[in-house]
């Protein structure tokens, strides 16, 4: 189904906020286009970032419009400009915060300004694996991204490669809430956890792995549940937030396996990076 | 320390889904659910009351809610002005609240909560004697006497949030070396804390501990949780904000009722946390904030 989008604005508000230790930030990154910040690289490193959404974001201003978008769009959503220098490029949506983030190669993003308009060619929403369907479900994901995951089926079992795994009570802002709409967040204020969560080697696009957590009707807690997901926006320094992650599978049981792979990204299942 | 008048009115009930259309909640087991229990005044729910086990309720307020408001503002209840957001954060579990028109004039309760959820996280729960709560309507004026922003303990590294000196001093704390001893009906591990995470400082809104799925209320020994009841949080750092933080120790209150949606839960709002876990827990089976301010059933 086609869902149009427009290329937004960074916005900013009137005052510093304060981050987890209560020193007054800027806290730059969400909304408009990024030109050194694009899946596949770092999430953490550039001065006063808060948020960090990679390559370009995009969002409906009308209402019922941008829930349209944020029900139907899905990860690996191919996007095509309509409008702009840049227009009939393609790209890939490549996360959902409020706003989607968006990839296109970096000839066609210089050209893009806010404001341009865009056709997201939304597919995924409703997906199901045969014979997993009453113990795992798939959420935002494109069918033709999932089969690049290179997931195994082994025993009954589905085998996912993920480049890091994290316990549930790293997990911060966007819990409790809906999976469809938002992410949450892998949480990086707590600096006595950076070596053993490893949390400066996240990178935009990374597949992670969240356990005891469940992603079906809501998130949360579940002993023995696994959840499988894409790293989307950047680092933060306010308490209870980092890193967001997309959630895409998630089973109620073990029946979602993983093995590390460092190399387990979008940018790298999408074509986009080596 | 500053002690001030803040103006409120009662906050007629609200529902938990802000969805006007559906006005359901889904459950975490994928169920519709109601989701009654925000705002209103409430004859047979009360601070000290089981927070767990009311039929289809979501975040349920004990007692009266009240919500702040400016004269002449068009905005909704839930868009709050700048008043409606100091008559929340100025206000402090204990302080002394009276009824300024209506049928209830004159009538004396006490603040014992702070709402957390979405909008209720703009409403104070109030405790007033049973009797006065049939003539006290939705919509009336409150007077809520602030006290207790500001709170110092000297000699203690740590932060006091949203306690009357009054309160503070029923507490029966203790001071050894530089550890704030305080009693608590639980200690909370980090994995169970859920909805709330990341939202906002100590002075506003709850960090729900999860009550679902069944499995985890048992596990974690929280069937016989209260409204009221003063609990620990460990790894747990309420102050800027609300997150994780390794050796942490947070306490709070339960102010909000038990949830069927998942990650969410009864909310806790902090009365004193610790970065580098300079509080110690004690048990105690009275800790409980309707007994220390001495509310009659």
């Amino acid at each position: 189904m086609a869902v149009m989008a427009e290329v937004n604005h960074p916005s900013a508000g009137r005052s510093y906020n304060p981050d987890w230790e209560g020193t007054p930030r800027l806290g730059i990154g969400m909304g408009g286009v990024k030109y050194n910040a694009s899946v596949g690289d770092l999430t953490c490193g550039l001065a006063d970032e808060e948020h960090t959404e990679c390559g370009l974001s995009i969002q409906n201003k009308d209402p019922g419009e941008a829930a349209a978008l944020g029900v139907a769009g899905c990860l690996g959503n191919e996007v095509i400009l309509m409008s702009g220098d840049a227009k009939g490029s393609k790209g890939y949506i490549t996360g959902k915060h409020g706003h989607f983030m968006v990839w296109f190669p970096a000839d066609a993003q210089e050209q893009v300004v806010p404001g341009d308009r865009l056709k997201v060619k939304t597919w995924g929403t409703g997906l199901e694996i045969a014979g997993y369907e009453n113990k795992v479900k798939v959420n935002k994901i494109d069918p033709d991204l999932l089969e690049k995951l290179a997931i195994e089926e082994r025993n009954g079992k589905l085998i996912v490669p993920v480049a890091h795994e994290y316990p549930c009570w790293i997990m911060g802002s966007g819990y409790g809430m809906w999976p469809v709409t938002i992410d949450y967040d892998i949480q990086t204020t707590c600096p006595l956890v950076y070596e053993e969560l490893d949390l400066k080697n996240i990178r935009f696009g990374d597949i992670v792995c969240l356990q005891d957590q469940l992603n079906w009707y809501g998130r949360g807690y579940s002993k023995g549940s696994v959840t499988i997901g894409v790293v989307i926006h950047g680092w933060s320094y306010q308490a209870g937030h980092g890193p967001g992650v997309t959630t895409i599978l998630s089973s109620i049981d073990d029946t979602i396996q993983i093995k590390i792979d460092p190399s387990a990204n979008i940018a790298h299942y999408l074509g986009i990076k080596s | 320390m500053m002690k001030q008048v803040l103006v409120g009115k009662v906050s007629p009930p609200t529902l938990a889904s802000g969805d006007p259309r559906g006005g359901y909640v889904t459950t975490w087991d994928g169920k519709a659910k109601l989701g009654l229990g925000p705002g209103g005044v409430k004859y047979n729910v009360k601070v000290g009351d089981p927070c767990l086990g009311w039929p289809h309720t979501e975040y349920l307020e004990p007692g009266v809610a009240l919500i702040g408001f400016e004269e002449g503002s068009t905005s909704g209840p839930y868009t709050a002005s700048g008043t409606g957001i100091a008559f929340v954060k100025l206000s402090c579990l204990g302080n002394k609240v009276t009824m300024i028109n209506g049928d209830a004039k004159g009538a004396k309760g006490v603040v014992t909560g702070k709402g957390g959820m979405g909008g209720t996280s703009m409403h104070l729960q109030v405790w007033f004697p049973y009797d006065t709560l049939d003539k006290i309507c939705t919509g009336d004026k409150v007077k809520v006497v602030s006290e207790g922003v500001g709170l110092e303990i000297s000699g203690w590294e740590g932060r006091i949030f949203n306690l009357a000196p009054s309160l503070f001093e029923a507490l029966n704390s203790t001071l050894t070396k530089d550890i704030l001893g305080l009693p608590v009906t639980k200690i909370i591990p980090i994995k169970a804390m859920g909805y709330g995470v990341g939202q906002g400082s100590g002075e506003t809104g709850t960090w729900c501990i999860q009550s679902n799925p069944p499995s985890l209320v048992d596990e974690i020994g929280i069937s016989d949780l209260c409204f009221g009841d003063i609990v620990a949080l460990t790894d747990a750092l309420i102050d800027y904000g609300k997150g994780y933080y390794k050796g942490a120790v947070t306490i709070g209150v339960i102010t909000t009722g038990g949830s069927d949606q998942a990650g969410q839960g009864p909310g806790v709002m902090a009365i004193a946390t610790s970065l580098k876990g300079k509080i110690k827990p004690r048990l105690d089976k009275n800790a409980n904030i309707a007994k220390l301010l001495k509310l009659e059933a």
